[in-house]
């Protein structure tokens, strides 16, 4: 397992390599600026940081017959090291708390990640990456469910905008859809591959105010983008072929330099969680705060 | 200890440099408006972007309806405002629908670029 993942990770970026795209910072394709979203990973690469996300849910039910309230806060940092090629690390902290139980406290697993960008099309508002997550095993609290084996899942990011549609769905412009294609393969035996497929699909305001029909809305409208994401993962093997997942609807407020969203999170199935939770993000893009991150760490020009 | 390595460098990050108002020159409204209909034929296109931009590496063009160009002189942006590029149509415009297209680079080097509609009906 060790071999095969960092192999096919290699060829997907040898490949990716021959058709290397003029590169931005932000996720941008021609008019299309596609934002982070919160669940589902977006489809470029750039300098910035996630801090914090935050999540509250009501876990399934337990033994005692209790909901089990599940909150965690965490962080990833991501680095450009050149202009389509960036490296990120990523951690968190959760408590599970239920009424008369020992709470499970604790940090989850480290996760590291490498994402090149391979395609970029700006006349179609297209964007593709491929990218290895890593999560490293043995490094978070057991007992707050950090797993003590890795799993690596080698990702497919895409996404493209639908500026190209006709004049007359003029209105319809502003819709992108971005989605991740993973494969979760773990380290342990014990542990089922799984499918890890997302999708977000969202409205961007700004890019109706920009690229299609100026409205004079308030600036505040002007920079929210509704979206919906739906992130799923079903097992593959080893007895294991249960979907699970959230539907999110939430909205993210997309200034120049950050960008907060905030989501509810509806399971797909009562195995995953026990009703309606919510996920917020506060998101910056470091190459528009310091000057040291305006360019790659490792040279190019963006 | 192991859990303090992404909270110290993002630290490390925000602490240790100056914050300076650079980012992506964006497009916030422009002269005629995004997808309006104006009755008397423009004699510029004005762009104000979110962020100052350096006039020599950014371009204002007008494709007409037939695809071809509109001819236009050099932009250059406002004296007193470095965040509007404006560049004069010194071609003839036939009523019509027309498509501004722009590239800019801002002050702190990144470069964008868009386009937008818009119509001239007498």
């Amino acid at each position: 397992m060790f071999f095969r993942t960092p192999r096919l990770a290699a060829v997907l970026f040898l490949g990716g390599a021959a058709i290397a795209p003029a590169a931005h910072a932000h996720a941008i394709a021609g008019d299309r600026i596609f934002p982070a979203t919160l669940a589902t990973d977006d489809p470029s690469v750039a300098s910035e940081i996630s801090l914090p996300t935050a999540n509250w849910l009501p876990a399934p039910v337990d033994s005692s017959g209790n909901v089990p309230q599940v909150k965690s806060i965490g962080g990833e940092l991501d680095l450009l090291l050149t202009p389509n090629f960036a490296l990120g690390i990523s951690d968190g902290w959760s408590a599970q708390t239920a009424r008369a139980e020992k709470g499970a406290y604790g940090f989850d697993n480290i996760e590291v990640s490498a994402k090149y960008k391979f395609f970029e099309d700006d006349d179609h508002e297209i964007l593709m990456s491929v990218g290895l997550v890593a999560d490293i095993g043995g490094t978070g609290a057991v007992n707050a469910g950090a797993d003590s084996l890795s799993t690596f899942t080698p990702t497919f990011y895409f996404g493209k905008g639908m500026g190209d549609l006709p004049d007359g769905m003029a209105l319809l412009k502003p819709l992108a859809i971005t989605g991740t294609i993973g494969f979760g393969l773990p380290q342990s035996g014990a542990n089922p591959y799984t499918f890890e497929p997302g999708i977000a699909v969202e409205y961007n305001m700004q890019y109706l105010k920009t690229a299609v029909k100026d409205y004079d809305l308030p600036d505040v409208l002007n920079r929210l983008v509704p979206l919906v994401e739906v992130p799923l993962s079903v097992g593959l093997n080893r007895g294991s072929s249960t979907w699970g997942g959230t539907v999110n609807p939430g909205v993210i407020y997309l200034a120049n330099k950050w960008q907060l969203g905030v989501e509810a999170t509806i399971p797909v199935t009562a195995n995953d969680q026990h009703g309606v939770g919510i996920a917020a993000q506060l998101h910056v893009f470091l190459d528009d705060w310091l000057p040291e991150f305006s360019q790659p760490l490792l040279g190019g020009t963006l | 200890m192991k859990h303090l390595v992404l909270p110290a460098i993002t630290i490390a990050l925000l602490a240790g440099t100056p914050s300076l108002a650079l980012a992506h020159a964006f497009l916030d409204n422009a002269t005629p408006k995004v997808g309006s209909t104006v009755n008397a034929p423009p004699a510029s296109i004005r762009i104000q972007f979110t962020q100052k931009v350096e006039a020599a590496f950014s371009h204002i063009h007008l494709i007409g309806a037939d695809g071809k160009d509109v001819a236009m002189g050099v932009a250059a942006t406002d004296p007193s405002d470095q965040t509007q590029l404006i560049a004069p149509i010194t071609g003839k415009l036939a009523p019509g629908r027309y498509e501004v297209r722009w590239d800019a680079l801002s002050v702190d080097t990144h470069h964008t670029n868009g386009h937008f509609p818009f119509t001239y009906q007498p």
